[in-house]
């Protein structure tokens, strides 16, 4: 459903010389996998991931999205694959500050201008998410894994066929590590694709299928792929 | 207009400004003026300062005048006939505290008002008009307290208000005049209509030149404001996009918030300004110094509508800059804070 082809991007940095942050990057994901990218910070996996999801554009090569150039796409044509056929997790704190938990979480809902209010998709998705007594609040009187999980609720709320996630337990501690990634874990059995990037080698075991990113270069462990499987 | 000698500017200001003044001269002038070639008509008009009256604040000007001969007064009175104005009946200017029936008091006699004046915007509403017989009783009355330079004889007129043939020049006329008669002053009206138009255009120029330094710099900061807001709300916006919101879509939703902005900023400015002028519209026209006329309920609602329109306008233009300046970033470019 993902396919990545000679995926590229060059970052032009004036007087110095250029940096290769994605570096020929070729990748197919399937429905139902859980990939998990690792590799060191600065290695080109949030690089990858923006291009991924429409947010920077690649120097060259192709992102095919069930086979459609996303990059060939027009603005509403690409918002739309981003509002309803990927949710995307950024890395940090990414709710905004002046809505309730509850605004925050149907926000994509409204941005695409759906019918109804989403109240009610919202609410399950908190529920989901054990944080359904928080809808009400605003961000600052959340905890750092709270908020990831509202994050990841928002991403959810359009019903997406593949979750994208940067460095979703980055700045969690390790027991609200292991919470989120139970999240992901029951996100992934009920048939949603992940991606999903991390420095944090600990967590990859979550998923099926591993890659490491190193320099700009995309490598899959397929022994991580035979051990998940077997 | 003939006045004593040195009291031209002060019959300037009893018209235009409601200053109250006392002059007099002779009132054998209007005879002997009269009869001068050139002239048409001539009415008295004799001036009293009246004390604190309980019809108003400050003394008013009360203005005698000859119903008989007068054609300037009459000309404010459309409804009424200025010939029926009898003894001790009066008519009010519009800033004068009385209404029609009522009685006002002046020196301790009362007075009854049979009409009073729409707004003129000068002098005139100010003013309690009267026949001269009237006038010259209260000029008696007041003199009971104290003596009235008026009082004497009763021979006295503040101003004589001169009506020339079509043909006449008022300039020559005026200088025979003060020729003639060397303890006199002559104010042509169309010279100080003159003076008042320039002053008006002046003013008037001023005020545009103002408004317009105004409407640039309004349009400066506001395009300033924008950008620096829009900057600091890049993640924001960054944020709808990355959530599914096409760049329309977010340049639709600054223009709705600038339009929200633009028409409450232009409703409080349009509120304060009404209140700012029906409240102190007293003190504006002391200030101003000159004709100053308050705006009807009619032209206040199209200069407010007018407003809300160049305020719309401008906050438009202001955000335009900065509506098409988020259209254009990269969307990594404005979430990039967070990571």
């Amino acid at each position: 459903m993902l396919e990545l082809k000679q995926l590229r991007r060059i970052y032009d940095r004036g007087d110095i010389a250029s940096f290769i942050a994605v570096d020929d990057v070729n990748l197919n994901i399937m429905r139902g996998d859980f990939v998990s990218i690792i590799g060191r910070s600065g290695s080109g996996k949030s690089t990858m991931l923006n291009m991924i999801v429409g947010l920077l554009r690649p120097t060259s090569g192709k992102i095919l999205i069930n086979g459609a150039d996303l990059w060939l796409m027009n603005d509403k044509n690409m918002a739309k694959i981003r509002n309803s056929k990927i949710g995307y997790i950024p890395q940090g704190f990414s709710l905004l500050s002046n809505l309730t938990i509850l605004d925050n979480v149907r926000l994509p809902f409204y941005l695409a201008n759906r019918e109804g209010n989403g109240i009610e998709r919202a609410m399950n998705l908190l529920e989901q998410m054990r944080i359904q007594n928080l809808a009400e609040r605003y961000p600052a009187q959340l905890s750092g894994g709270e908020m990831r999980r509202v994050a990841i609720a928002r991403a959810l709320v359009n019903n997406p066929e593949i979750l994208i996630a940067d460095e979703p337990t980055g700045d969690l501690d390790e027991e609200t590590t292991k919470e989120v990634m139970k999240l992901f874990s029951e996100i992934y059995c009920k048939g949603i694709t992940i991606l999903m990037v991390t420095h944090e080698s600990d967590i990859i075991s979550y998923g099926n299928r591993v890659c490491t990113m190193s320099s700009g270069k995309l490598i899959e462990n397929n022994d991580h792929r035979a051990v998940s499987k077997g | 207009m003939v006045v004593p000698r040195g009291y031209a500017l002060s019959l300037q200001n009893t018209l235009l400004r409601s200053e109250s003044n006392t002059f007099y001269m002779s009132e054998n002038l209007v005879e002997q003026i009269s009869k001068m070639p050139g002239v048409e008509q001539v009415s008295p008009q004799l001036y009293i300062g009246s004390l604190n009256a309980s019809c108003c604040t400050v003394p008013v000007q009360l203005i005698g005048f000859e119903p008989k001969t007068d054609f300037t007064i009459k000309s404010w009175m459309t409804n009424i006939s200025s010939s029926k104005l009898g003894f001790g009946e009066v008519v009010t200017g519009s800033r004068v505290n009385a209404t029609f029936e009522d009685q006002v008091w002046f020196f301790g006699q009362p007075l009854k008002v049979v009409a009073t004046l729409d707004d003129t915007g000068m002098g005139f509403d100010s003013s309690v008009f009267m026949t001269l017989e009237t006038a010259q009783h209260m000029i008696e009355i007041s003199e009971q307290t104290a003596v009235h330079p008026a009082g004497a004889g009763k021979d006295h007129i503040s101003a004589l208000f001169i009506k020339l043939a079509s043909d006449s020049d008022a300039s020559k006329i005026a200088k025979k005049i003060m020729s003639t008669y060397p303890q006199t002053d002559v104010v042509v009206l169309k010279e100080m209509m003159q003076h008042i138009s320039t002053q008006l255009n002046n003013i008037r120029g001023l005020i545009y030149g103002i408004q317009g330094l105004l409407w640039i710099v309004s349009i400066l900061i506001l395009a300033v404001t924008f950008t620096v807001t829009t900057n600091e709300r890049k993640r924001e916006f960054g944020l709808f996009l990355t959530l599914g919101a096409t760049r329309k879509k977010l340049e639709s939703l600054l223009m709705t918030e600038t339009l929200i902005i633009s028409v409450s900023g232009a409703l409080c400015g349009i509120l304060a300004a009404c209140f700012i002028m029906f409240e102190f519209r007293m003190l504006i026209a002391i200030s101003l110094g000159l004709p100053y006329l308050q705006p009807t309920l009619g032209s206040t609602i199209i200069l407010a509508a007018i407003s809300l329109l160049i305020s719309v306008f401008t906050g438009v233009i202001a955000c335009v800059y900065s509506v098409m300046r988020i259209g254009r970033l990269e969307t990594y470019i404005m979430i990039r804070e967070y990571e």
